[in-house]
């Protein structure tokens, strides 16, 4: 199973954080761009026929002698298309499972607040979406379909996204889930949505990636694209690759502030109770 | 520097540079590893290339500094010689003339040095599975080190070598040198010397004998001898300075008795010439050192030693019905005065007594020569007559110095047995002239009448009887003595052992009569003879330094050859290694150093490179 009951029963209080107001389909918990139903006053207008004259403020046309009919602020779900990278890579260091379990949490804790939840699963196969979650029963199915999903091959992220946005996918939150190990990194990063988009880039690095403890003449062999280099694994060399190591993750993080999206580095040894009760609360992904 | 090569097949060893460079353009083959991505580690500008089997040769210091070791290496292999005059026989003798003209300091330090630096050069020559030996030609020469072929040993033996005061007996050594030879298969011999030595003993010199001389221009001006005689009025000193150099020298000569100057002149000496002076000393008797002041290339002939004491007896007793011989000895001997008497007397009252064909009485009283006497005296037993006896035994004895008895007759002899006596002319088993003593007093045997033989016409007999009567009056005249000279310590009548102190500050203990070999140093001898704890004789024996050594002008040996001998050759090849050796260890240092050793670069440097 993907994620304990124990878990699901301790997240599923939580709820995603959206510092923007939403545009969705269906009411919801989320406050939205448009007025509507809720208990938050919003503004005045003047009554026209046609209006529900339940919403006539009846204290204003007491006093002013004016029709003024009460606006409220509008509540609607939050849609949330998470984009979990199913590439060869992600196989390495226990990344791919525990990709597909914060991708599951999340979806499970946006269905139970009944926002729409889906999840993108790029592979060597290609893009596959699963099934939409809108409640908590959905969401465990949806856990089931996300086990059953196997990372393999090259998953090109870039023409994913692209693929995505022609799609008109674009409503509610993203969540990328990916180790990002790609020379075009800022592609995808671009590819996620416009800046100021809501957006949440969960970044998957190993330590092993970061440390490497290798050493001697190795041939480094590239899972996704079996493309070979040498290396002579030396106190020197590795001094240097950690320093490149370094540089990148600082880049990625900078490239997401600047887009105004959530970044979170993950190792995959953590625990999964404490990326999403702690980690992601703290960094403003949950609440 | 270097003239050729023993082995310059070794150069086919150059080859090895195929495979280096093919290390540096073969890549090595790499254990496979898949990683999740490749992409950080190409962004690393790291020593990585591409999966191909070759790649460029880039060069490298490492490459370098590696077909520089290899270039050494090869030219090591291939065995660099330089030509050389060298000795390339299985035995080399090495025979270094030790002698007292060898501490000239014409060659820095000394010619002793440049001696042992010609030794070595030789030594160096010498193939490595040759034998060499090292021989001393000092006063006593002796071999140093025989036949070996340990280098390291031969090297410390030649470096230890030390010149000593003496001169230095070329014959002894060169017999030395052939004796180390194995029969019917000759050593090369070398001689190093300054060539200081006499024609006699050039004779000795084998030929085909390496000679390397040593010494330059030498400027000595040396006192060539002292003498010392007695007179009525005191003591006489003569002294010949000589001059060994090519220029007029002068010099103050100072002569000094017990340290306190006595007399002191100018001496003047023309090039390559002497001069002699005598002094009137006064009667004190002492250590007498002439000095002269001069600096030149031999200091130890500036100085030269004598010891002046009484040698001569003062009162005579000739107890003798007539011998003119006798007489007219005795007469000779200066400041002496001689009674005649044909009575039996025992010589009390006299420093001296002569029994010349009459009874001796059983006590004398006086040191004694006995002549063929008609009474025995005590200790003397005779058990015949020896008809014309020839002698055959002459001891090597200072007393029988200059003594040429080659051609004495005797018409007859006593054959006699004297009890702790010394036999210094034997015939027959018999003593015909012996000496003992008696107690405190001196004993002379002369064991046939003078007048039955051709002794008093002997041109032996003044030397013989100034010889005798000196030793009888306890202090015989020295001879001058030079470093070097063995002599025999004094045999005193109840004395256990010898004590001698040395110029040097040394002392030894010997047994009364003892050679005393240790005489390398010029200077005073102190001889003290004790009888248990107690002192019951001094004397001082002064050697000063050879007057032969003085002539430090070197001098070319005349060697003949000899084709047996194996000898110089003139194209030895001396191998040339050890610059190589050192360049190639100091190579594989920097290149381990720099392959490994070599501190990383940290971050910041690598930044800024």
């Amino acid at each position: 199973m993907l994620l304990q009951p124990e878990l699901l029963s301790r997240i599923e209080h939580l709820a995603l954080l959206s510092r923007q107001r939403t545009r969705g389909i269906f009411p919801g918990e989320h406050r939205s761009k448009s007025l509507g139903t809720s208990v938050d006053f919003a503004d005045w207008r003047e009554y026209v026929p046609g209006d529900d004259f339940r919403r006539i403020d009846h204290q204003i046309y007491a006093r002013l002698d004016k029709l003024l009919l009460r606006l409220y602020e509008a509540e609607e779900e939050l849609p949330l298309r998470i984009i979990v990278d199913g590439s060869a890579s992600m196989t390495f260091y226990d990344k791919s499972i525990f990709a597909k379990r914060v991708a599951g949490a999340l979806a499970y804790i946006a269905a139970c607040r009944r926002d729409p939840a889906r999840v993108w699963f790029g592979s060597g196969v290609g893009l596959v979406p699963s099934p939409w979650a809108r409640s908590r029963g959905s969401a465990l199915s949806l856990l089931g379909w996300l086990e059953a999903r196997e990372s393999e091959g090259r998953c090109d992220l870039v023409a994913s996204l692209k693929f995505l946005a022609s799609a008109g996918v674009s409503r509610g939150t993203t969540v990328l889930i990916s180790d990002l190990m790609t020379e075009s990194w800022e592609d995808v990063l671009r590819g996620i949505g416009n800046p100021g988009s809501e957006a949440v880039v969960v970044h998957v690095v190993s330590s092993q990636e970061r440390y490497p403890t290798e050493r001697g003449d190795l041939e480094l062999i590239d899972s996704e694209s079996q493309s070979a280099l040498d290396v002579s694994m030396s106190e020197q060399v590795l001094s240097r690759y950690q320093d490149r190591v370094a540089e990148w993750l600082a880049g990625v993080s900078q490239a997401c502030r600047r887009r105004g999206f959530n970044y979170v580095l993950v190792d995959p040894s953590m625990k999964i109770e404490d990326l999403i009760l702690r980690q992601f609360r703290t960094s403003g992904v949950l609440r | 520097m270097i003239e050729g090569f023993s082995h310059p097949w070794a150069f086919a060893w150059s080859a090895l540079a195929i495979p280096i460079l093919l290390t540096y353009m073969l890549k090595a083959r790499r254990t496979r590893y898949v990683v999740p991505s490749i992409f950080l580690w190409k962004r690393s500008e790291l020593n990585v290339a591409a999966s191909k089997p070759w790649q460029r040769l880039r060069p490298t210091i490492l490459l370098f500094l590696q077909l520089l070791a290899l270039v050494l290496l090869v030219i090591v292999l291939a065995r660099p010689y330089r030509s050389m005059e060298g000795v390339t026989s299985d035995h080399l003798v090495l025979v270094i003339d030790s002698s007292g003209s060898m501490l000239a300091t014409d060659h820095e330090p000394d010619r002793m040095s440049a001696a042992k630096t010609e030794a070595l050069d030789l030594m160096a020559t010498l193939p490595a599975s040759s034998l060499a030996s090292v021989i001393s030609a000092g006063s006593q020469p002796h071999v140093v080190v025989s036949s070996t072929e340990d280098r390291p040993t031969l090297r410390r033996a030649i470096s230890r070598l030390e010149a000593s005061q003496g001169s230095s007996n070329m014959q002894e050594a060169m017999l030395l040198a052939e004796s180390l030879e194995i029969p019917n298969h000759p050593a090369t011999i070398a001689l190093i010397s300054d060539g200081g030595i006499s024609p006699q003993e050039q004779a000795f010199v084998p030929p085909g004998t390496i000679f390397r001389q040593v010494g330059r221009q030498a400027t000595n001006l040396g006192i060539a001898g002292l003498d010392v005689g007695e007179a009525a009025g005191g003591f006489r000193a003569f002294v010949t300075v000589a001059n060994a150099g090519s220029k007029h020298r002068s010099a103050s000569l100072t002569l000094k008795v017990d340290g306190t100057p006595v007399v002191s002149s100018r001496v003047s000496v023309a090039p390559d010439s002497r001069a002699e002076k005598s002094f009137e000393l006064g009667s004190r008797t002492g250590k007498l050192t002439a000095r002269l002041e001069i600096e030149d290339d031999l200091v130890w002939d500036n100085e030269a030693y004598a010891v002046l004491e009484r040698t001569r007896p003062r009162r005579i007793q000739l107890v003798s019905t007539g011998n003119l011989f006798l007489e007219k000895l005795l007469v000779q001997l200066e400041g002496a005065k001689v009674d005649v008497t044909a009575e039996s007397a025992d010589g009390d009252g006299y420093d001296l007594v002569v029994y010349d064909r009459v009874p001796v009485p059983s006590r004398v009283k006086a040191p004694a020569m006995f002549v063929a006497p008609s009474s025995l005296p005590k200790g003397v037993v005779v058990d015949g007559e020896i008809p014309a006896p020839a002698i055959d035994y002459l001891a090597p004895d200072p007393l029988l110095d200059q003594v040429d008895l080659s051609d004495l007759a005797i018409a007859k002899a006593m054959s006699v047995k004297i009890e702790a006596s010394k036999t210094l002319v034997g015939a027959g088993g018999s003593p015909l002239i012996a000496t003992w003593s008696e107690g405190t007093l001196r004993r002379v045997w002369i064991g046939f009448d003078l007048h039955e033989s051709n002794l008093p016409v002997q041109v032996a007999f003044p030397i013989l009887g100034d010889h005798l009567l000196g030793w009888l009056t306890g202090a015989a005249a020295q001879p001058a003595r030079v470093a070097g000279q063995v002599f025999e310590l004094p045999v005193v009548p109840g004395a256990t052992s010898v004590r001698v102190s040395a110029p040097q500050g040394t002392r030894s203990t010997h047994e009364p009569g003892e050679s005393f070999t240790q005489t390398d140093v010029s200077g005073f001898y102190d001889i003290a003879s004790f009888a248990g704890d107690r002192v019951i004789s001094e004397a001082t024996v002064a050697l000063s330094f050879p007057p032969q050594e003085s002539a430090l002008l070197p001098v070319e040996i005349p060697i003949g050859s000899d084709d047996s001998r194996p000898g110089l050759v003139e194209s030895a090849r001396r191998p040339a290694l050890v610059p190589f050796l050192i360049a190639v260890l100091i190579l594989l240092t920097l290149e381990w150093w720099w392959g490994h050793g070599r501190p990383l670069p940290t971050r910041a440097s690598a930044r800024s490179a």
